[in-house]
């Protein structure tokens, strides 16, 4: 087993997103059970924050086989990428090279073209005691609101770059935990060659293989969406409000999630507050959301704005209304330009008689 | 809905406030002042959406509209209380007048009589992105003005001036 020391960074290697890593020693590992990832106690049995409002970032490991020097093989894919509301997962599902052949044939196929019950099958399957001693698997599950503020900042974070450090950061946990990885294969929506070569000057001495539809052609991508898909289903269909004066007061007919989705667009439609916008499950950096805030919400004019007035006009929104007489002119003589103490948010001197 | 774009309810010398409204003034320690602006005067839901966590002593943080923000709670100068005032000029003819700071001849109004219903001594300012308080920020520079103007008028007859 795993000396625990090794499976836990320290504190302050630690981001400040909440990282769970899940040591269990072999008398604790989970029994083989039929519950399929649709009942919720498959998730609390492994530790997943299911039950939480899921506000920040957290990664995820399920319990790891010994620890030896069998080389490994891993694959990585996503889940919720494209989607308006929820997490975006990345998981990468793990196995010794020795056992690849037999989890091939446990019926990992194209994610894509399996139904969710298929899926909930095949993700119970990965929990069993005899696929566990030669593999595991691990999310980084990142949170509406984190992927809403990263694409927000003031210096932009694109979702590629969201993505990638995701993928980045659970390679490099798999290794800080052991995992001998040896070969590692990687779904991608973006351009696969550039990606991989990203991949390969960070990762040296691993065969990386980035490809589009990964999950169909390799049984432990496939295996990695599965965790991915079955992960972001688990907290979209409980979700838990942030805003816990929603939770039974919002409608959780969501749709598919997807912009095109005509049922999702009405709820982003009939849940919108004008100003607040909507609770954290919605992912404010999507144009969807960012037109309909336009189009129907009250406005709200941020400093960086692309289209925001130029300066001069948000200094003349908050400033004091200008008298039409010269003296006030004058005293705004931009030849002289003012201390920094009567920016824009300036006081201004009014005589009261008491 | 198309926003209309009210300008912010600003005093100006013609206008009268009265501070003691009609008994104590309730204090409310509940003010944010958020790095945008909000193009709406009304009620809202923040109770319900704005959900600030505390980080560290004064330090707490908050999404809105997306965008993490980082806020600071600030004291007022020691000497100063802030008022929340709202306009309860009666004599406007439409609703936009009442915002109608310049002196028409086919206003009725010529001052708005400003009313105070509650007192702060406190705020949290709110920046996007960084933690506040930024050495820029504008608000906290004029509270910071306060004392600088009080330096600089203040009696200094034992000194030389040079």
């Amino acid at each position: 087993m795993l000396e625990g020391a090794s499976l836990c960074r320290p504190l302050e290697d630690v981001s400040d997103e909440e990282v769970m890593a899940v040591d269990h020693a072999p008398s604790k590992r989970m029994k083989h059970s039929h519950e399929t990832a649709a009942d919720s106690t498959i998730f609390e049995k492994l530790g997943l924050p299911i039950q939480k409002a899921l506000t920040k970032s957290y990664t995820f490991f399920s319990p790891l086989p010994e620890a030896s020097t069998d080389e490994y093989v891993l694959g990585v894919d996503e889940a919720g990428r494209g989607p308006v509301l929820g997490p975006m997962v990345y998981a990468t599902c793990f196995c010794k090279e020795s056992y690849y052949a037999q989890l091939s044939t446990l019926g990992f196929a194209d994610s894509k073209q399996l139904n969710e019950d298929q899926r909930d099958r095949l993700f119970a399957v990965i929990q069993q005691d005899d696929v566990r001693e030669s593999s595991g698997w691990s999310i980084r599950c990142i949170s509406p609101q984190d992927i809403s503020q990263c694409m927000l900042r003031r210096s932009k974070y694109n979702l590629n770059s969201l993505a990638h450090d995701a993928t980045i950061q659970l390679i490099r946990d798999a290794l800080d935990r052991g995992i001998n990885l040896k070969r590692v294969f990687i779904d991608t929506v973006g351009p696969p060659v550039s990606y991989q070569k990203k991949l390969e000057g960070l990762f040296p001495g691993i065969q990386i293989t980035v490809a589009k539809k990964a999950d169909s052609l390799y049984p432990i991508v496939s295996a990695a969406s599965i965790c991915a898909k079955v992960t972001r289903d688990a907290h979209l269909s409980r979700w838990v409000f942030a805003e816990a004066k929603l939770q039974n007061n919002m409608s959780n007919v969501y749709g598919s999630g997807y912009p095109g989705d005509p049922n999702t667009i009405r709820w982003l439609k009939e849940s919108l507050d004008q100003v607040f916008g909507y609770p954290g499950i919605i992912r404010f950096s999507w144009s969807t959301c960012a037109r309909i805030l336009l189009e129907q919400a009250v406005a709200v004019v941020w400093a960086d704005d692309e289209d925001a007035p130029n300066n001069a006009s948000l200094v003349k929104y908050f400033a004091q209304a200008k008298a039409s007489s010269a003296a006030a002119a004058g005293s705004d003589n931009p030849a002289r330009p003012r201390s920094k103490f009567f920016g824009h948010r300036r006081p201004i001197n009014i005589s009261v008689s008491l | 809905m198309q926003a209309t774009s009210l300008p912010p309810l600003t005093a100006s010398k013609r206008d009268v406030i009265n501070f003691s409204g009609s008994g104590e003034l309730q204090t409310i320690d509940c003010l944010n002042l958020l790095p945008c602006a909000i193009k709406y005067d009304g009620a809202a839901k923040s109770d319900t959406y704005f959900l600030p966590a505390k980080q560290s002593d004064d330090t707490y943080e908050a999404s809105f509209r997306g965008r993490q923000l980082f806020g600071c709670k600030i004291a007022l100068p020691s000497s100063y209380v802030g008022h929340v005032i709202i306009d309860t000029t009666v004599q406007s003819n439409t609703h936009d007048s009442a915002f109608e700071l310049e002196f028409s001849e086919e206003s009725a109004v010529e001052y708005r009589e400003l009313l105070s219903v509650s007192s702060f001594g406190a705020l949290t300012v709110w920046e996007h992105d960084r933690v506040p308080p930024a050495d820029d920020d504008e608000f906290i520079s004029s509270l910071e003005w306060i004392d600088v103007a009080a330096s600089i008028h203040a009696d200094c007859s034992s000194e030389n001036s040079s």
